[in-house]
């Protein structure tokens, strides 16, 4: 046990997570191997450093959080304690060592836990996890979409900006309507455009009064066939040296030139 | 049922926490709200001072107690005491949170605000007990040199390891390790001098 004294002064950082290293590695295997004088030990310091929480500058949660978790509660069932497995004489309980503890572990510990309840838990902790960076994902796309809305909405209030019709081929395409700022950029905005192969996307061209067509961006419709998309003219072409715009269908990435017939076209008048 | 159970505990003596578990193995509801009106306002401080945001805090807050909910007719008091458990998971979930959004490498603004919590009411079930201890805790904690509780904060309340904490704070290793622990021990002594500490209550730890 000569190791318990060199480890003892560990024990607050190993709690606290700040060890590192050797050292972590090896309180950890010494605790694993249950040791008797550092277990303890071990759940003294967890206590000691639990105490830092009322460190924290007092803050009062808003009242509606309590109604909010007591309503969770009333809809949420209580894990039962499963039968005959309460007593250490039934074998077959799934121990984490206490030293676990501040890992995920944590809520196994604290409870009896059969090897299933375990894995329920991890499960469970596993979804917290997923959740908020579900959450977190799902901020950040709505404001990168408010964000595109934003710019989209600006191009089309903006002065100078011309609206373009482009009329599809065939009775059933929808029109297109383009508002071109050469400052900024061309909004596309369309409903019920048909849907593309895999692999396939629209693209936009400005064709000038003289020369090859520009690309002006690749698009796809969303699932149900709305378009609403902001693109920019590559090369520096102005509205007064564009005859039209058009939309060919291209490879996903987009081609230097059009590789297809035109499907949607609208002349700049 | 189970606030008549509580009168008979002896008029206006609060149940303890071993008590309010049992009553919450049993599903009683109530029990959780007085688990809840104790260490609700420790735990949601605990996590906004981690988070920095409120919606995250209130959110780790509820996932705790309904975790304790689902958790507590499995509950087993020689484990261990609840208070440290709550904080425990709390911080865990809390710098889970932390982490996640150090990753995304940015901070979106709102997450920078802390917005005013509800007008403070007076909690009849403050545990009067938990109030002297974090007041003790925090009157040792200011009164640690200013470096040394500046370690233990960001070990504590941003997750840095020892190394992360040496190059936060641009000092050498060891002398990180040390004003840590050294901190830490006398928080212990302070705690355990007020016997506040489980072990001068005869608890096992
Ligand atoms: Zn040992």
């Amino acid at each position: 046990m000569k190791d318990c004294l060199r480890l003892k002064e560990h024990y607050e950082a190993f709690v606290l997570g700040a060890l590192e290293g050797e050292e972590r590695a090896e309180l950890d295997a010494h605790l694993a191997r249950g040791c008797p004088v550092c277990t303890p030990g071990v759940a003294e310091a967890r206590w000691v450093v639990a105490q830092l929480s009322h460190a924290a500058p007092d803050a009062e949660p808003p009242a509606a959080l309590r109604a909010r978790l007591m309503q969770r509660v009333a809809e949420t069932k209580q894990l039962s304690v499963p039968q005959g497995e309460m007593s250490e004489e039934h074998g077959a309980r799934f121990t984490i060592p206490f030293w676990a503890w501040a890992a995920a572990a944590a809520v196994v510990l604290f409870f009896a836990v059969t090897l299933w309840q375990a894995r329920q838990f991890e499960e469970q902790l596993a979804t917290v996890r997923s959740d908020y960076k579900r959450a977190q994902n799902e901020k950040d796309r709505l404001e990168a979409q408010r964000r595109e809305m934003e710019s989209i909405l600006a191009v089309v209030a903006a002065p100078g900006t011309r609206e373009v019709r482009l009329k599809g081929e065939g009775q059933s395409a929808p029109a297109v309507k383009a508002y071109w700022n050469e400052e900024q950029g061309v909004v596309l905005s369309a409903q019920k455009m048909p849907s593309l192969p895999t692999g396939r996307a629209f693209q936009l061209w400005v064709v000038p009064r003289k020369g090859n067509p520009l690309s002006a961006g690749v698009f796809q419709p969303d699932a149900a066939g709305n378009l609403l998309q902001l693109t920019r003219v590559e090369g520096s072409v102005g509205l007064k040296d564009a005859a039209a715009l058009a939309i060919t269908e291209e490879p996903a990435g987009g081609s230097p030139q059009p590789t297809s017939k035109p499907a949607w076209v609208g002349p700049i008048i | 049922m189970f606030l008549a159970a509580l009168k008979v505990l002896g008029g206006g003596e609060r149940p303890d926490d071993a008590a309010l578990m049992a009553e919450l193995a049993r599903g009683e509801q109530t029990a959780l709200e007085c688990l809840y009106d104790r260490y609700g306002r420790a735990v949601f401080s605990l996590a906004l001072r981690i988070t920095q945001h409120s919606g995250a805090a209130e959110e780790i807050v509820q996932d705790v107690f309904l975790q304790l909910w689902k958790s507590a007719p499995l509950y087993q008091p020689e484990r261990g005491r609840l208070e440290p458990w709550l904080f425990t998971i709390a911080r865990n979930r809390a710098l889970d949170h932390l982490r996640l959004k150090r990753e995304k490498q940015r901070r979106i603004e709102d997450t920078l605000e802390i917005e005013p919590g509800a007008v403070a009411v007076p909690n009849p079930e403050a545990y009067v007990d938990l109030q002297r201890r974090s007041e003790k805790v925090r009157a040792v904690v200011n009164s640690l040199p200013a470096e040394e509780r500046r370690a233990i904060e960001l070990a504590f309340f941003e997750g840095m390891s020892h190394s992360e904490v040496a190059a936060a704070l641009a000092k050498p290793l060891g002398t990180v390790k040390s004003w840590i622990r050294n901190g830490l021990i006398r928080l212990r002594e302070a705690l355990a001098a007020e016997e506040m500490h489980p072990r001068s209550l005869g608890e096992a730890p």
